[in-house]
């Protein structure tokens, strides 16, 4: 597949006033065109961290150390904030988490739509920009009339389009969703993840969805990559991590998540909490809590293992953790 | 699964819930009187008996807090009963007074969603878990100290000395609920309403908390109400699911049964719409209409109707159906669903 996105040892440190934090270590993956990959990990793990790189909106005291990001042949991290903004949202945008409580409440939907779109086309008029933005609400499920009424005359699902829409707006090439439906009740969240799937298949848009939810990324990723402690730990399909993760985080984290489907499975605990990382462990960030862990793990970085084709692992000792299965028989 | 009885007419319930409502004035301006009304919770009836967990499960709105607050007398209902087990009688909550609510107290105890909100930043850990010892004046200090130092240690938050002058700021949200509910649990309460306790969690430390709390269910027999969104969570936690739907509970039934046999057709729907964690697993189209409402002044007819796949136009033009028990132990309040046993 054609790789529309491809990061390469993306290291993001945030320096604070203890010293730095390693929020993202060395992360390497690519976004093939017209796929979803799902980033997948617990508070904390940077998963989050790598999307505000990704699209470069960074805190002040957040550096990117080394790597590469390279977005459809262009270099992301070298460019000065000024050529970034011709590429942020024109070539990738992102819906970020909550956004769709972000809506300035005095202002019409669609008119803080028109001016996001403002920046990328200056010449546009207003009646082009009404159509546009009637056609994008129509793409994610709404009736383009709603462009015209405030952000509290929407239902937190319609904000939620709504801000999809927006994400939408300048045709990016990928589109970061960070935790799309989490504040969402089940039958909302639904709908939104079949209109972004829909979207995705119709417009052929590569999208990284961000999740803490295994379930949800399980249905809307074609690839997975699970992160803990800044490291990106595990990456293949998903129709192969999800039976068969070979990574102990990975394993644990699949194992621990309940389930309306399949046999009432006893769930295995997580022991212990995340790591620090002013300070994180040596070796392998997992091993203080990893029930498989030998003594290499507390010294050595595991190198990434590809136990399968386009399925890495960075773990000493892959071999050993059990098949989980599947939930349906 | 133990085999206790599962009927709602349960024989000796901890907890009876008869035809529990609550109200909420829609406020139209300053001075004017409230005429319109938010019926959040409408004729509820549930029992729990001792040992069991009851999982309420619902989306945003559908009174399923609100149920609870009341239950722990955080809020009064507009109309029906609660009743807890006092010995061989049932005590209507209502009745009690100033003295008996320390009594009360003692017996029942919330524990709440957000553990970054639920704490005074002020107390240490100790205080914050030794509060309910001291409102009660049980013990002194010395044996305060004991008892709250084998709380932390029955929740995990080991060695306790090294917790227990730490304040809320100072640890995690894991650990901080776990002091929630070592708050909840130190004056060994025989029934405890859970908010969505492990909402706000990872799902790693989230099992953990889960764990805990059903060690304590199996170990000190206490009950829960275990009020959650999240139908996966529930299934873990409860032996019996109730599902709200706008302040009505519309199904009832043991856990397995619900989950392999749901009859009402919003359940049907909650239950198609929650994501499994296997990319293999096909889930059946969720097949419903629009997105919820508030129950403002609603009309006496099925709630559900508008949203119905199935809705018939005596849906539309009868009354409310009630709850009834369609199966032995299932109920579902449903014009649609014929009586099986």
């Amino acid at each position: 597949m054609e790789h529309i996105l491809e990061v390469n040892d993306l290291t993001m440190h945030y320096t604070v006033k203890e010293g730095e934090v390693m929020a993202v270590d060395d992360v390497s993956f690519a976004l093939g065109r017209g796929e979803a990959l799902g980033l997948v990990g617990e508070s904390g793990c940077g998963k989050t961290s790598v999307a505000m790189s990704l699209i470069r909106l960074l805190a002040d005291n957040a550096e990117i150390q080394k790597g590469s990001i390279v977005l459809d042949g262009v270099d992301l991290v070298p460019l000065v904030e000024e050529e970034m903004r011709t590429h942020r949202w024109a070539d990738i945008s992102m819906v970020f988490q909550g956004a769709m409580n972000a809506w300035n409440p005095v202002y019409k939907v669609g008119d803080q739509i028109w001016e996001a779109m403002q920046t990328h086309f200056p010449l546009m008029t207003e009646s082009e920009a009404r159509e546009r933005i009637a056609e994008l609400f129509r793409l994610v499920g709404l009736n383009p009339a709603m462009m015209d009424r405030y952000p509290h005359e929407f239902s937190g699902g319609m904000r939620q389009r709504a801000i999809i829409a927006m994400a939408l707006s300048c045709n990016p090439k990928v589109i970061i969703a960070d935790e799309p439906t989490t504040a969402l009740d089940v039958i909302v969240q639904d709908q939104i993840l079949k209109e972004l799937k829909k979207i995705q298949q119709e417009l052929g848009m590569s999208i990284i969805y961000i999740s803490h939810d295994v379930a949800v990324i399980a249905e809307v990723s074609d690839r997975i990559g699970v992160m803990y402690a800044g490291k990106l730990v595990e990456l293949g399909p998903t129709d192969e991590v999800f039976p068969r993760p070979r990574h102990p985080y990975a394993y644990l984290l699949l194992a621990s998540t309940p389930s309306v489907k399949g046999p009432r499975r006893k769930l295995a605990p997580l022991e212990g909490e995340p790591p620090n990382l002013l300070h994180p462990p040596a070796g392998c960030r997992f091993h203080p809590r990893c029930p498989f862990a030998t003594e290499v793990c507390a010294t050595d970085e595991p190198p990434y293992t590809e136990v399968d084709e386009g399925h890495i692992v960075a773990c000493w000792n892959w071999e050993q953790v059990p098949e989980l299965g599947r939930l349906e028989a | 699964m133990t085999d206790r009885t599962i009927d709602t007419k349960v024989e000796q319930p901890l907890v009876k819930v008869e035809n529990l409502k609550r109200l909420f004035p829609v406020q139209r301006g300053l001075f004017r009187k409230a005429t319109n009304f938010i019926h959040a919770v409408d004729d509820v009836s549930f029992s729990i008996p001792a040992g069991e967990s009851l999982g309420l499960v619902g989306e945003s709105g559908c009174g399923k807090t609100t149920t609870g607050r009341i239950l722990t007398r955080l809020d009064q209902p507009t109309d029906g009963a609660i009743y807890l087990r006092d010995g061989q009688e049932m005590l209507n909550i209502a009745d009690i007074d100033k003295d008996g609510m320390k009594r009360f107290r003692r017996r029942v105890q919330m524990i709440f969603q957000d553990p970054y909100e639920s704490m005074n930043p002020r107390r240490t850990i100790f205080d914050t878990i030794a509060e309910p010892l001291q409102v009660q004046g049980i013990g002194r200090l010395p044996e305060r100290e004991e008892r709250v130092a084998e709380l932390l240690e029955l929740v995990g938050l080991t060695p306790a000395p090294t917790f227990m002058f730490r304040y809320p700021h100072e640890l995690s949200g894991g650990q901080r609920q776990r002091v929630a509910i070592a708050r909840a649990l130190v004056i060994d309460p025989t029934f405890v309403v859970a908010d969505e306790p492990t909402s706000m969690l990872d799902v790693s430390i989230r099992i953990s908390i889960m764990d805990l709390m059903l060690n304590l269910a199996n170990e000190f027999g206490v009950s829960y109400l275990y009020i959650t969104h999240d139908l996966a969570v529930a299934r873990y936690m409860c032996d019996r699911i109730a599902v709200m739907y706008l302040g009505k509970i519309v199904e009832l039934a043991e856990t397995e049964e619900l989950l392999g046999n749901p009859q009402h057709p919003y359940t049907r729907a909650l239950l198609s719409a929650v994501p499994v964690p296997d990319p293999s697993y096909v889930r059946p189209p969720v097949e419903i209409k629009g997105g919820i409402t508030k129950a403002i002044d609603p009309p006496p007819v099925c709630r559900f109707v508008d949203r119905c796949p199935w809705a018939t136009d005596y849906c539309r033009n009868n009354e409310a159906p009630p709850l009834e028990e369609k199966s032995s132990g299932h109920f579902v309040a449903c014009h649609l669903v014929e009586k099986v046993s």
